[in-house]
């Protein structure tokens, strides 16, 4: 317990957030569903998820994405892989637009970008070893002929994140969940990426198991240089993760700023009662704390509002919020909002 | 492994093994004449010494037919689902894994084959093949085919939304790859378990279908047949029913409550 409360003081890695050409860039992304079929022969209706998203990441950096249930933050984790397709906008990765890669230019990209999963239970093929497990993506790119050829490759891999020795040839249930999400993230390595997104991978551990595997994927950011775009709604675990934090709100991101500028001076009134939410392991600061709750429900993400998506829980709408959507706009070198009253 | 020393699974066990080995062995030791030798003077006759079982309306033993019975039978089932499985197990993985048009169309086929009764289906399909054993196995294994096929199915449908494929899609690995290394593998399980009952039920088709006449001809013997030609004499010589019939019987049993027991052996989370 001690672990995981000590690490929401602990700094985030730091220096290696540098102000070098982005990793990945997002620009005015868009992503569209298809909901039911009304009938048989008419055109499925379709659900904007994602509208107008950009961002950057650099290398060796930890973008945090914070929002609800259902405000699209694992949309945009397979947006970026390219997993889904995009409606609209555009992505950039290393410079390179990988937009409408497709094929095999798509099979070569995903060697430099992976996937870390929540579900640690699910995520790894219960009939596999976990030799086979993380050598697979070896495999599949040409590097080895068979898992028994990347063994001792597979060893360090093991070692590197925090497995035991003969974890090998034991299949994945002989492991705890702590452990298993451990055999996912040497999965993810195997082909040595850049950048991986890690979509609320510690969301399914226990508090005490959490913290261990925040600290491994700082060590391995430190040790291999990598970025993440890290997708959680605990923020206790994004502040002491990220070096930039992205808040998301059905859809659209509302604020994005360097991670103390967000945590210590929130502009967008959907941050402020986030961050009130979060509590304060003092019992005499927690009491002395004002909780911010706005009434209302969460937008529909099939008929959203018109105006800021916000604007029926938010104390300090006006009818312009209602009417005309609030860009995101620079309010310091790297903190931006969409709010029209900030 | 614990698990089939359970009461149900060691019975279950118990009689396939016992069923099968007699099947498999009893060809060998006896000629296929001692099947169809004929003892005049003792038609219809009850259990003794001489024959166990009682004999048939031509003086033959019943011990002897039932056990040869056995390999014709469990032959043409074994058969037939082996067929149901070469046929179901690709167009279920297909269907459930690419989805879309494809899916839709083989899926309505089967559709259309799941709308008759198997057994229907199966008279229909021997009888406009004509009665040989060949024929008997594909008409049982056409018919059990769409069962398969919706199973397997809905099994790839539930393998393929596993956070492990997406896992191995992120990873680039191809379709086939993919089919072989994560779907296979989980769905299988199912398909042995599918495949035990299916066994059941094919044995009570062979039966059905010898009885009527469509199946297995004579003078071979199956219990199908056995129990069709004792319908005349239910009365007089209750045993040349009750002997094929308690072997079909037995049979069906043993291999659900085997079926049974496999289903729990087979799921991993049971694995230490």
């Amino acid at each position: 317990m001690s672990a995981a409360l000590s690490m929401t003081t602990a700094p985030a890695t730091p220096g290696l957030a540098t102000a070098a050409d982005p990793i990945l860039s997002v620009r005015g992304l868009s992503v569209e569903y298809e909901a039911s079929r009304p009938g048989f022969w008419s055109k499925p209706t379709r659900v904007q998820a994602l509208r107008d998203i950009s961002f950057d990441i650099r290398p060796g950096e930890t973008l945090g994405l914070v929002g609800e249930s259902g405000s699209g933050k694992t949309t945009i984790g397979r947006a970026v892989l390219r997993r889904i397709d995009t409606s609209d906008g555009r992505i950039l990765f290393k410079g390179q637009d990988i937009t409408n890669v497709r094929g095999e230019a798509l099979r070569k990209l995903r060697r430099h970008m992976q996937l870390v999963f929540q579900d640690p239970y699910a995520s790894l093929n219960p009939r596999m070893r976990v030799l086979d497990i993380v050598a697979e993506p070896l495999i599949v790119h040409g590097i080895v002929r068979s898992a028994e050829e990347a063994r001792d490759q597979i060893g360090e891999l093991l070692r590197l994140t925090g497995l035991p020795r003969d974890a090998h040839d034991r299949f994945p249930h002989a492991f705890s969940g702590g452990q298993r999400q451990r055999i996912g993230i040497a999965r993810a390595l195997a082909l040595k990426p850049e950048f991986i997104v890690a979509d609320e991978p510690v969301s399914a551990l226990d508090v005490s198991v959490r913290a261990q595997v925040v600290n491994l994927l700082q060590d391995l950011q430190k040790e291999l240089g990598l970025a993440y775009l890290f997708i959680a709604h605990d923020l206790s675990v994004v502040r002491h993760i990220s070096h930039r934090v992205a808040i998301l709100h059905s859809g659209r991101l509302v604020e994005i700023a360097d991670r103390d500028t967000l945590y210590e001076n929130p502009l967008h009134p959907y941050t402020e009662a986030l961050l009130s939410a979060v509590p304060v392991p003092h019992p005499r600061t927690q009491r002395a704390r004002k909780r911010l709750i706005y009434k209302g429900d969460i937008p529909d993400v099939a008929h959203w509002p018109t105006g800021c998506h916000f604007h029926a829980r938010c104390p300090h709408a006006t009818e312009r919020c209602s009417l005309q959507v609030p860009p995101l706009v620079r309010k310091a070198p790297d903190h931006q909002v969409a709010c029209w009253h900030r | 492994m614990r698990r089939f020393l359970s009461a149900k699974g060691l019975v279950g066990l118990t009689l396939v093994v016992l069923i099968v080995a007699i099947a498999l062995v009893a060809p060998l030791f006896i000629p296929e004449t001692a099947g169809t030798r004929m003892d005049m003077r003792a038609r219809l006759a009850g259990p003794s010494l001489v024959h166990p079982f009682g004999t048939d309306q031509l003086g033959r033993d019943l011990l002897v037919r039932v056990v040869l019975g056995a390999h014709t039978s469990l032959t043409i089932a074994g058969l037939a689902v082996l067929l149901s499985i070469v046929v179901g197990l690709p167009l279920g993985v297909v269907s459930g894994y690419y989805r879309g048009h494809l899916d839709n169309l083989l899926m309505r086929l089967v559709d259309t084959l799941l709308a008759f009764p198997a057994l229907l289906l199966a008279l229909t399909i021997s009888a406009m093949l004509g009665p040989s054993l060949q024929n008997t196995v594909i008409a049982i294994g056409v018919a059990f085919t769409p069962y398969l096929a919706r199973i397997v199915r809905g099994e790839a449908l539930r393998v393929v939304q596993m956070p492990y494929v997406e896992a191995a899609r992120a990873a680039g690995t191809s379709d086939p790859m993919m089919i072989v290394r994560h779907i296979l593998p989980n769905i299988m399980p199912q398909v042995i378990v599918q495949a035990t009952i299916s066994l059941a039920f094919a044995i009570l088709a062979e039966a059905g279908l010898s009885f009527l006449g469509l199946g297995t001809q004579p003078p071979a013997s199956s219990w199908g047949l056995m129990i069709q030609a004792s319908r005349d004499y239910l009365d007089r010589a209750p045993w040349t029913a009750l002997v094929p019939g308690a072997a079909v019987a037995m049979t069906v049993l043993g291999l659900n409550m085997f079926g049974d027991v496999l289903r729990d052996v087979l799921d991993p989370r049971a694995r230490a």
